[in-house]
């Protein structure tokens, strides 16, 4: 099937497509009607799956047909002749089916990347519930049992939720939401309860002026205005992700998404257990609040311990690689379940994880490993998302035959918008009050807009137990509340921040000069506000990587450098991951106009590696890349030979040349800077001196070795690059970056 | 210590100071504490031993430039920083608001503080050994010297757009256009 799809995938540009997704549409509609009675009693093996078990029986029993094996069913034993071949259907249908779903959903994604002009307008996530609504309402059309193929919350919760989150906290830009830990705290959790509070009591106002088709109790309703009132991360970060808008307004959508999850775990659960009491007392709203630290905080501390384990696992795995990336996955998996067994807040656990680990892990994995294990995460996740997406359309069919009341819906959908936006906006003004970085207009209504709902308020919708009356009420406004933020405001939004002009992403790598003054800017801010005897977020940044720096960096980093009070590696990185681009750009050059004063610098940004251990991965992970590029025209072998031919010797060459340099410079007592600093810096190790009979040595030396190079000691900078062989000459450093 | 402290600064100076830096009221009776509690000895004004008594400005490692860049604003070779030089330096660091003129906080000026940093011996430029000194101070340890060339060699070479081998103010504000200078900047003052 996958390469019946696959041909017309290949042939087909974006008009080809519509044929394609019917083709596979059709085949799926074929598998469920080959058999259409439903009456098996066959034994199956009892493992979580969200498939509809009939349809997997049903699918099961027409491959026996077609194998012309009628009889293998219960018991019957005519297998006592030796067999050529055999179906071993019953262990292999549940896997096999979901491997079939997970290859359809992501030949759809494959086929939804292909057709620009609907991407254009859509974002996927939307794309992919309208697939799961169209494979949906077929399957109902077949009269497949529709409760079975929904999108069960055990499955959602445990196996398709971590690997998204996880992804989520790995590669959270750390500094940007560590800057803004303020506005996400109170988005996550005030704008939460403010939301939850007010959509559930405007719709308990709502009941007595009209009634609903189902009543619902004061606790019934909060505890679904509790799961529709939280922002999906899900649902955020695939929209998000399509538009690049600026760190600053993510980090503020993307953390209040992924932290309101310990506001509304304790809240549905709260008002799931009021439901039951007789009378609640005011020990009970108590309990409730102590409940939010406790599943808040208690998620944040097993977060850590995962991370800590994992960084010290990874710390010993160097002489087992293999191993390291399994760890940096499991041990967050075991997180979360642990964090879900004690009724902690699990996505806070393996949110924090990520995040907090990241660092460490990086530097203690080979760069092979960490770069398998950004494209495993990666994996995971985007199929989890195109998975649960596919099953929101799955489940709706379901969905949409009972409790189907508009003007609930509708409310609901009205309170969700004005309430959204109400609270962002008192919020915001409220944080503005008290921030340096300001919420701008076109800020707020992006953090209103993007108040995405998604697949988590529909798990939390189903959970919600049958003796609910309005339960399937309930479902449905959640399930039109999740389409009308996805499809509508998940597909304007980009539209939207083009006419708003929202500032974009910045994708480009950050200059060295950049990283420099800007890690220079850190620590004058940092030092004022020491100065002032203020603790802000420059100072404290500044003590967390000191401490980090003293105390965590050696329990959990391998090949830890010790030095004194701080931490440069940003700086030393920022330089390697720069050198590597260029270099891997000039390996894109013809040969002959590449420079090889770049091939020597990559040689150094190589010695980083081994010398500092943590660039490792930016250093390796561009050498493959430049190794396996295709656009080079030299072979593997040989570009890897120019390297080590040339670099050393350019090295060497550049290394006798800048200390000549000096030697001329120290002598040079009328120079014109004459601060203290530059005098300890100078006896310092940054410029060794060396006598003057050294020097003439080196430099007839220097001579012997290049004989036709022209030396210049008196040029003002350190002559930089030098080309080879035959034509030598002194190229300055400033055309370096220009080339 | 707070509010016995306030009593010492008269009204009429907390106006001129309000005046001249835009801190308000509250800021500047809080930051005049702070001066007092940085005035060890006493004496009404700051040496550079107080400023540089301060234990996180001892591992920061631009301390020194700090305490020195404090000094040369409040004069050229003042020893001494009195309340109001302290709270004129302070005020290049306040946030940006836009309904205000300040002449101290815009983001030029902002830069020119951090490139007097810079700048070692005060003429104009960045030289490539100063920079060096810098770079040394914040990298320190974890490199080597000849490594240590190489990146001060490339950031150099981006900012220098006139290939003189040295940075300008121009060209250090060149580079850092794409930085959130305000956002980076600005502390907020406490009331």
């Amino acid at each position: 099937m996958s390469l019946f799809v696959h041909f017309y995938l290949i042939n087909s540009p974006s008009f080809q497509m519509l044929r394609s997704l019917i083709i596979s549409i059709i085949l799926l509609l074929s598998i469920s009607l080959i058999q259409s009675d439903s009456s098996h009693h066959r034994p199956h093996i009892d493992t979580p799956a969200f498939f509809d078990r009939a349809f997997v029986m049903r699918f099961g029993r027409s491959v026996e047909r077609v194998m012309g094996r009628a009889a293998i069913s219960n018991g019957s034993d005519q297998s006592t002749r030796v067999h050529v071949a055999e179906l071993k259907w019953d262990s292999t249908q549940d896997i096999l089916l979901i491997s079939i779903w997970l290859l359809l959903a992501c030949i759809a994604k494959l086929i939804f990347n292909r057709a620009e002009k609907l991407t254009k307008i859509f974002p996927e996530s939307s794309l992919l519930i309208a697939l799961g609504l169209g494979i949906g309402i077929i399957l109902e059309a077949c009269k497949v049992e529709n409760s079975r193929f929904t999108l069960n919350s055990h499955t959602f919760f445990l196996f398709l939720l971590p690997p998204i989150i996880f992804d989520a906290g790995y590669f959270m830009p750390n500094r940007a939401f560590f800057k803004n830990w303020d506005s996400i705290l109170l988005f996550s959790v005030v704008g939460t309860l403010f939301n939850a509070l007010t959509i559930g009591f405007a719709l308990y106002g709502l009941q007595s002026l009209f009634s609903f088709t189902r009543s619902f109790t004061t606790f019934e309703i909060l505890l679904f205005s509790s799961l529709i009132s939280a922002v999906d991360p899900v649902a955020v970060i695939a929209v998000f992700e399509e538009i690049h808008v600026n760190d600053f307004i993510f980090v503020n959508v993307f953390g209040e998404a992924l932290f309101n999850d310990g506001v509304t775990v304790v809240l549905y659960e709260l008002f799931k257990q009021f439901m039951t009491l007789d009378d609640v007392l005011l020990i009970d709203y108590a309990a409730g609040t102590a409940a939010f630290f406790v599943v808040a905080i208690g998620g944040l501390i097993v977060g850590l311990l995962a991370a800590m384990i994992t960084a010290i696992l990874t710390k010993y795995s160097d002489h087992a690689v293999i191993l390291a990336p399994l760890f940096i996955f499991l041990v967050p998996y075991m997180g979360y379940l642990i964090a879900e067994t004690l009724s902690l807040s699990p996505i806070i656990a393996i949110a924090v994880c990520g995040m907090a680990m990241k660092q460490y892990v990086k530097g203690n994995v080979s760069a092979t490993a960490a770069n398998s294990v950004k494209y495993f995460t990666k994996m995971l996740s985007s199929s989890s998302e195109t998975v649960i997406f596919m099953f929101l359309g799955l489940s709706t069919v379901m969905t949409f035959q009972s409790g189907w009341d508009p003007i609930f819906i509708v409310a609901t959908i009205i309170f969700c918008i004005i309430f959204r936006t109400l609270g962002v906006i008192i919020q915001c003004a409220f944080l503005n009050r008290f921030r340096g970085k300001k919420f701008s207009m076109v800020d707020q209504f992006i953090l209103c807009y993007g108040g995405l709902r998604g697949a988590i308020a529909f798990g939390l919708a189903h959970s919600i137990p049958s003796s609910v009356e309005a339960k399937d009420m309930f479902l449905a406004a959640t399930i039109s509340v999740i389409f009308f933020t996805v499809f509508l405001q998940g597909s304007t939004i980009r539209p939207l921040v083009n006419l708003l002009k929202v500032e974009r992403k910045v994708n480009t790598e950050p200059t060295m000069a950049e990283t420099v003054y800007g890690k220079y800017l850190d620590y004058m801010i940092s030092g004022v506000e020491d100065i002032i005897g203020q603790k802000g977020h420059a100072s404290l940044v500044h003590d967390f990587e000191r401490i980090n720096h003293k105390v965590l960096n050696p329990i959990l980093m391998r090949d830890h450098a010790k030095t004194e009070h701080f931490d440069a590696t940003k700086i030393v990185r920022a330089y390697a991951k720069l050198i590597l681009r260029d270099a891997v750009e000039s390996s894109n050059e013809p040969i002959g106009r590449r420079s090889i004063g770049r091939k020597n610098e990559m040689e150094t940004s190589l010695n980083f590696r081994k010398r500092g251990g943590r660039c490792s991965c930016e250093v390796e992970d561009g050498s493959a890349i430049v190794n396996h590029d295709p656009g080079c025209p030299l072979s593997e072998a040989n570009l890897e030979h120019l390297y080590k031919v040339f670099s050393k010797m350019f090295d060497e060459k550049l290394e006798q040349i800048k200390e000549i340099k000096k030697e001329v410079e120290s002598d040079d007592e009328a120079d014109e800077i004459c601060d203290d600093y530059m005098k300890q810096a100078r006896r310092g190790s940054i410029m060794p001196v060396a006598d003057d009979v050294a020097a003439a040595r080196r430099e007839a030396r220097l001579r012997e070795i290049i004989p036709n190079t022209f030396v210049n000691p008196n040029q003002s900078l350190p002559v930089k690059r030098t080309s080879s062989r035959s034509k030598s000459t002194v190229v300055a450093p400033s055309s370096f970056g220009q080339q | 210590m707070g509010n016995s402290s306030s009593l010492m600064l008269r009204d009429e100076e907390i106006d001129n100071i309000s005046k001249e830096t835009e801190f308000n009221r509250n800021q500047i009776v809080r930051l005049y504490s702070r001066f007092l509690s940085l005035d060890k000895k006493g004496q009404g004004f700051l040496e550079r031993e107080d400023l540089m008594n301060v234990p996180e400005l001892a591992v920061n490692p631009l301390g020194d430039r700090i305490v020195d860049a404090f000094f040369t604003l409040a004069g050229k070779d003042d020893k001494h920083l009195n309340f109001r030089q302290f709270v004129q330096v302070l005020a290049y660091f306040q946030p940006i608001d836009k309904t205000k003129k300040n002449q101290l906080n815009d983001r030029s000026k902002k830069l020119k503080f951090a490139f007097m940093m810079y700048d070692l011996n005060r003429n104009g430029y960045i030289t490539r050994e100063e920079f060096k000194v810098i770079l040394n101070s914040m990298v320190g340890a974890n490199i080597t010297a000849d490594q240590l060339d190489k990146i001060a060699d490339r950031t150099i070479e981006e900012a220098d757009t006139d290939q003189d081998g040295k940075i300008s103010f121009e060209e250090f504000c060149k580079a850092m256009e794409k930085t959130d200078i305000e956002d980076k900047m600005s502390i907020r003052f406490l009331n």
